[in-house]
C-alpha cells in the first residue's frame, strides 16, 4: 500500500497542477494521505527520466519486452509524443521502474513476461514489436514494450497507416481484442481484421494481466474487440494528430506495416488468448503480489506503463488546454472515437471492472484516482483516444507509468496491477481503476456505486461481455459509420439497442452500470438513462473507457467523459454505440451522444467526470470482479451472453441491486424487448391474419357437397389417423384398392368473388 | 379396371378429363403413350370401332390436381393444346397426366430442382414429347429462360415458404397476362405452427400482392392434409375479356 499511497500522493501532484478540482476529488476519494510531500518528485520528471533511460534501455533489451508489450508501447508512445508533461515523467520513470514496476508494472510485465511474452511474442510481438521495438524502441518501445508490447504493436501498425489513427486503431485493436475478441473477430473479419488481430495481440496482453484476461477473454473482451475496431481508428487518428506524429510515425509507419502483419499475427494471438488467461490466473496472484517480487519486468512493465500512459497524457495535454473543454474538443474529434472508445471500454471495463473492483478496489483506487485526475482534464482525449485505441493497453500501461513517475513505486504497483490487468485483459483492469478512481474522484458515493457494480458486474459482466461481442461487432462495424454520421441521436440508439437482441443483453449491464453512474453522478441525464436502456451496450464501452482511463490518466479521463457523457448522454452513447453496433446509424448517435456527453462531462468536469467515472468505474468494477471471481463463471458468462436472455436476466437482477430507479425504466425496456425476441419466429402470425368465415375451415365435412362424394370413405378413414397411421392408412390408398363410389363434377370450391 | 363392355368413359367437365363409370368410378386421362404406364397406374382400354383407345387412370391420393378436380375444382385451366409451367414437377407422374391433358399440342414445362426426383421425370419425358423437362431451382426461372415460352397457365406444387414468391417470379417471367395459376398450398410448409386456415388466407394475400388474383379456393380433404388449391389469374386484362 505505500507504494499505492506514494503513487496517489504522486497522482494527486499532478492533478492537482492540471485541475485543483479534479484533485480534491481525487483526494477525497482516494483518502489520501495529507499529501505526502512528494514535491522533489513529479510525475513529469519521472516520466522524463523514463523517457531517457527507455532510450537508452529499450534498444535490445527493451525490444524482447517490447514485443510483449508492443501493442501498450504503441498506445504509450503516442501518449508520450502528444503529452509532453508525461514524457519527461516517463524519463523518471525509467529509473523508478524497477521498482515501480515490481509492484504495478510487474504485473503486466510479469503476466507479459510470464504468460504474454512467449504467447504475444511468437505471433505479434516477434514480429511487429521488434521492428517497432528497433525502430522506436527508444521512443516509445521502451515504455511500450513491456506493458503494451501487444498495444505497440497495434498502434504502431494503426500509426503506420496513419500515424497516430494506426497507433490509436492498434492499441484499441488489442484492447478491444482482449476484451471483446469475440467481437472483434466478427466485425475484424470484413473492415477491421487487421484491427481485430492487433487487439487479438492486445488481448494477449490482457490475458497475460491475471484479472483482465480472465475477464477481458470472457466478457469484455468480446465487446471491447469488436468496439475497438471501430472506434480505434478513428481516435487513433485523432490522437495521432496531436501528440505522436513525429516520433512515432516513423516508427508507426515500420511498426504499420508490422501492425498490419501483427493484424494476421493478431489473429494468432487470440489463439493465444486462452494462453494469457492461464497466464492470467496465475498472474493475477503474481501481479499483485509478484509485481513488487519481479522489478525487471516491471521496469519493462514500467515503461510499458510509461508509454500508456505517455499516450493518455497527451490526450490529457491536448484537452488540458481546454481543460473542461478538452472534453469538448476530443469530442468534437474524437467523439467519434470516444463513443467507439467508450463503447469499447465500456465492454472491456466491464469485464475487466468488476473484477478490479472486488479484489483490490480500494488501493487500486487510491492509486487510480490521480492518475485518473491527470486524465480527466483530457479524459475524453485520452478515454477517446486511449479507451479506442489502446484503451486496454493504454490504461495499464499508464498506470505503470504513473507510478514510475510518481517514484511512488508502490503505490503505482496496484494501480499498475489493476492497470495492467485492466490493458491486458483491458476490460478487468480498465474497468477496476477507473472504478478506484473514479471512486476517489466521485469520492465515496462513486466509490460505492462501483463495490456494487462489481458484485452485479459479475453477473452483468458476463450480459455485458456477451452483449458486447454481439453490439461490438456490429458496433465496430456501425461504428466507423457512427464516427462519419455524429449526427445520430440518443433516442435512435436506444431504439436500436431495444431493436437488437444482443444489443438488449448488453443493455442490461450498461443500464446496470448506468443506473449506478446515473446514481452516483446525477440522475439529470436520465434522458440519457434512456439512452441507457439503449446504453447498456454504450456502458459495456464506457466502462472499457473507463478502464483505459483508469490504466493512464487518460483512462479515468476517458472514463470519465464517458461516464459523464454516459449519465446525460452516455448512457445514450453508450446506447447509441449498442444500437450502432446493431446499426450503423446507431453509432453516429453515440458518437453524438459521446461528444455531447464528453462536453458535458468536460463542463461539468471534475465532479461529473468523476460521478460518471464512477460510475463507470462500476461497471466496469461490477465486470471485473466477475471476471476475476469468476473466471470459470465468465467462460459461462458467455456461453450465457450468447443467450441474450441470460444476460439480460443478470443484468435485471444486477441493476436493482444498483440502481432501482433506473432499473426499472430500463427493465421495462428491456423486458418488452427481450419477450419480443422470445416469441418463436412465425412466418405466419394467425392473429394478424383475416380468415374469411367461409374459408376458416379447411375440413372435408365442411366442404359443400362432401357427403356421398367420391372422398367420403377415405375421409371417413383418415380422419381418425394422424401422422404415421395416416400415411400408412394413405399409402394403401395409393395403391389404387381404394373404392369411393360415384365421382360427381359439381363445383365445391369457394369463390373469392362471393366471398 | 380392366377395359370391357361395362366401363363407360365419359368426359369431365374438365376437357382433358375423363371419368370411367363402372362398377367403380375412376378419373382418367388419355393416355398419350398407350401400352405403357408412367407410375405401374392402372390403364383402361375401350375400343372405339377399329381404334383401341387407352385410359390411364388418375389416383387423386397421388396427385393433387387430381385431388383438386376431384375435389370439385371450377377450372384448372390446362384445356387441350394449352402450355402449361409445372413447377415441382417431381417424378413426372402428375405431369404426365397433365400431358395427357393437354394433348400433342399442348406443351407442360416441368420444372423440377432434384436431380434424383428429376432424373425420372427425364425418363417420362422421353416417352412424351410434349414434356419439356428441366432440372432447375424454380427460384430462378431466368434459368431457363432459354427453354421456355409463354405459358397460359403455371402449375405449382413446390411446398415451400416462399412458394407464393416463387410463382410471382415464374408468372412475372412466363405468365401471359390473363393467364392463371393453379397452387397447391402446403401449410405445413409455410408455417406448422400456425392454423393451416390462417395459413391460406396469409398466400392468398401474398398472392394478390403479386397481381395475382385468386378467383377459387379448395380444400383437398381428404386426399391431402391440410393442403388447399388457389386457382385464380394473373393480371387480369380489363379491356380484353373477350378473349
Amino acid at each position: 500500500m505505500t507504494e499505492s499511497q506514494q503513487l496517489t500522493s504522486l497522482i494527486y501532484d499532478y492533478l492537482f497542477k492540471i485541475d485543483k478540482e479534479l484533485a480534491v476529488k481525487f483526494r477525497k476519494k482516494t483518502k489520501l494521505n495529507p499529501l505526502p510531500a512528494n514535491g522533489s518528485i513529479g510525475l513529469v520528471e519521472i516520466f522524463n527520466s523514463y523517457k531517457a533511460l527507455a532510450k537508452t534501455k529499450n534498444t535490445k533489451a527493451d525490444n524482447v519486452k517490447k514485443k510483449e508489450s508492443l501493442s501498450s508501447s504503441s498506445s504509450d508512445s503516442d501518449d508520450d509524443n502528444q503529452t509532453s508533461t508525461k514524457p519527461a515523467v516517463v524519463k523518471p520513470s525509467v529509473q523508478s521502474k524497477q521498482k515501480n514496476a515490481p509492484s504495478s508494472s510487474s504485473d503486466s510485465s510479469s503476466d507479459e513476461d510470464e504468460a504474454a511474452k512467449p504467447v504475444q511474442k511468437p505471433p505479434m510481438t516477434k514480429t511487429v514489436t521488434k521492428p517497432q521495438s528497433q525502430m522506436a524502441k527508444q521512443h516509445e518501445t521502451s515504455s511500450d514494450s513491456d506493458s503494451s508490447s501487444e498495444d505497440d504493436e497495434p498502434v504502431q501498425k494503426t500509426n503506420t497507416f496513419t500515424v497516430k489513427p494506426a497507433t490509436k486503431v492498434s492499441q484499441q485493436p488489442s484492447k478491444k481484442a482482449e476484451s471483446s475478441s469475440d467481437d472483434s473477430s466478427s466485425e475484424d473479419d470484413e473492415p477491421s481484421k487487421p484491427v481485430q488481430k492487433g487487439n487479438v495481440s492486445t488481448v494477449k496482453p490482457v490475458a497475460k494481466v491475471p484479472q483482465q484476461p480472465v475477464k477481458k477473454a470472457e466478457s469484455s473482451s468480446d465487446d471491447s474487440s469488436s468496439e475497438d475496431d471501430e472506434p480505434a481508428k478513428p481516435v487513433q487518428k485523432g490522437n495521432t494528430f496531436t501528440v505522436k506524429p513525429a516520433t512515432k510515425v516513423p516508427q508507426q509507419a515500420s511498426k504499420k506495416q508490422e501492425s498490419s502483419s501483427d493484424s494476421s499475427s493478431s489473429e494468432d494471438d487470440e489463439p493465444d488468448k486462452p494462453v494469457p488467461k492461464g497466464n492470467t490466473f496465475t498472474v493475477k496472484p503474481a501481479t499483485k503480489v509478484p509485481q513488487q517480487a519481479t522489478k525487471k519486468q516491471e521496469s519493462s512493465s514500467d515503461s510499458d506503463s510509461s508509454s500508456e500512459e505517455d499516450e493518455p497524457v497527451k490526450p490529457v495535454q491536448k484537452i488540458k488546454p481546454p481543460a473542461g473543454v478538452k472534453p469538448v474538443v476530443k469530442a468534437s474529434q474524437q467523439p467519434a472515437k470516444k463513443q467507439e472508445s467508450s463503447s469499447d471500454s465500456d465492454s472491456s471495463s466491464e469485464g475487466d471492472e468488476p473484477v478490479k473492483p472486488a479484489q483490490k478496489i480500494k488501493p487500486p483506487a487510491v492509486v487510480k484516482p490521480v492518475v485518473k485526475a491527470p486524465q480527466q482534464p483530457a479524459k475524453k482525449q485520452e478515454s477517446s483516444s486511449d479507451s479506442d485505441s489502446s484503451s486496454d493497453e493504454d490504461e495499464p500501461v499508464k498506470p505503470a507509468q504513473p507510478k514510475p513517475a510518481a517514484k511512488t513505486v508502490p503505490k503505482a504497483v496496484p494501480k499498475q496491477e489493476s492497470s495492467s490487468d485492466d490493458e491486458f485483459s483491458s476490460e478487468d483492469d480498465e474497468p477496476a481503476k477507473p472504478a478506484l478512481k473514479t471512486n476517489p474522484v466521485a469520492a465515496k458515493p462513486v466509490v460505492k456505486a462501483p463495490q456494487q457494480p462489481v458484485k452485479k458486474t459479475e453477473s452483468s459482466s458476463d450480459d455485458s461481455s456477451s452483449e458486447d461481442e454481439v453490439p461490438a461487432k456490429s458496433v465496430q462495424k456501425g461504428s466507423l459509420p457512427v464516427a462519419k454520421a455524429p449526427p445520430a441521436k440518443n433516442a435512435e440508439s436506444s431504439s436500436e439497442d431495444s431493436s437488437s437482441e444482443d444489443e438488449e443483453p448488453s443493455k442490461p449491464v450498461q443500464k446496470i452500470v448506468q443506473k449506478l453512474a446515473a446514481k452516483a453522478v446525477s440522475k439529470q441525464q436520465e434522458s440519457s438513462s434512456d439512452d441507457s436502456s439503449s446504453d447498456e451496450d454504450d456502458e459495456p464501452t464506457k466502462p472499457a473507457q473507463k478502464p483505459t482511463s483508469s490504466l493512464t490518466a487518460v483512462k479515468s479521463a476517458v472514463n470519465g467523459v464517458s461516464k459523464t457523457a454516459k449519465r446525460p448522454a452516455s448512457s445514450s452513447s453508450e446506447d447509441s454505440s449498442s444500437d450502432d453496433d446493431d446499426e450503423d446509424t446507431a453509432k453516429p448517435v453515440q458518437k453524438v451522444n459521446g461528444k455531447v456527453s464528453t462536453k458535458k462531462s468536460a463542463v461539468k468536469s471534475a465532479p461529473q467526470a468523476a460521478k460518471s467515472s464512477s460510475s463507470s468505474d462500476s461497471s466496469s468494477s461490477d465486470e471485473e470482479a466477475p471476471s476475476k471471481a469468476e473466471q470459470f463463471n465468465n467462460k459461462k458468462r458467455k456461453n450465457e451472453d450468447n443467450a441474450p436472455f441470460v444476460p439480460n436476466k443478470r443484468l435485471n437482477t444486477i441493476a436493482p441491486v444498483s440502481d432501482n430507479s433506473f432499473d426499472t425504466s430500463f427493465d421495462q425496456s428491456f423486458n418488452g424487448q427481450k419477450q419480443q425476441k422470445n416469441t418463436p419466429f412465425r412466418r405466419v402470425v394467425a392473429e394478424k391474419v383475416e380468415v374469411h368465415p367461409l374459408l376458416a375451415n379447411n375440413s372435408f365435412q365442411a366442404k359443400k357437397g362432401a357427403r356421398g362424394s367420391w372422398g367420403e370413405r377415405a375421409n371417413e378413414v383418415l380422419i381418425k389417423t394422424k401422422g404415421k397411421s395416416f400415411r400408412h392408412e394413405k399409402t394403401k390408398k395409393k395403391r389404387g384398392s381404394y373404392r369411393g363410389g360415384q365421382i360427381s363434377t359439381t363445383v365445391n370450391s369457394i369463390r373469392f368473388d362471393e366471398l | 379396371m380392366k377395359g370391357g363392355s361395362n366401363v363407360v368413359i365419359e368426359p369431365h367437365r374438365h376437357p382433358g378429363v375423363f371419368i370411367a363409370r363402372g362398377k367403380e368410378d375412376a378419373l382418367v386421362t388419355l393416355n398419350m403413350v398407350p401400352g405403357e404406364a408412367v407410375y405401374g397406374e392402372k390403364r383402361i382400354s375401350v375400343e372405339e370401332g377399329e381404334n383401341k383407345i387407352e385410359y390411364r387412370v388418375w389416383n387423386p391420393f397421388r396427385s393433387k390436381l387430381a385431388a383438386a378436380i376431384l375435389g370439385g375444382v371450377d377450372q384448372i385451366h390446362m384445356p387441350p393444346g394449352s402450355k402449361v409451367l409445372y413447377l415441382g414437377a417431381a417424378s413426372g407422374t402428375t405431369v404426365s397426366h397433365v400431358s395427357d391433358i393437354v394433348g400433342p399440342e399442348g406443351l407442360v414445362y416441368a420444372v423440377e430442382f432434384s436431380h434424383r426426383s428429376g432424373r425420372d421425370m427425364l425418363n417420362v419425358a422421353k416417352k412424351r414429347t410434349n414434356i419439356i423437362p428441366i432440372i432447375e431451382d424454380a427460384r430462378h426461372p431466368h434459368k431457363y429462360r432459354m427453354l421456355m415460352g409463354m405459358v397460359d397457365t403455371v402449375f405449382a406444387d413446390v411446398a415451400q415458404p416462399d412458394q407464393a414468391r416463387i410463382v410471382a417470379i415464374n408468372a412475372q417471367h412466363y405468365l401471359k397476362n390473363g393467364g392463371h395459376f393453379v397452387i397447391s398450398i402446403k401449410a405445413n410448409c409455410i408455417d406448422s405452427t400456425a392454423q393451416p386456415e390462417a395459413v391460406f388466407a396469409g398466400e392468398v394475400k401474398k398472392l394478390q400482392a403479386e397481381r395475382l388474383k385468386p378467383q377459387e379456393q379448395l380444400t383437398l380433404e381428404p386426399y391431402e392434409r391440410d393442403h388447399a388449391v388457389v386457382v385464380g389469374v394473373y393480371r387480369p386484362p380489363a379491356k380484353n375479356k373477350g378473349e
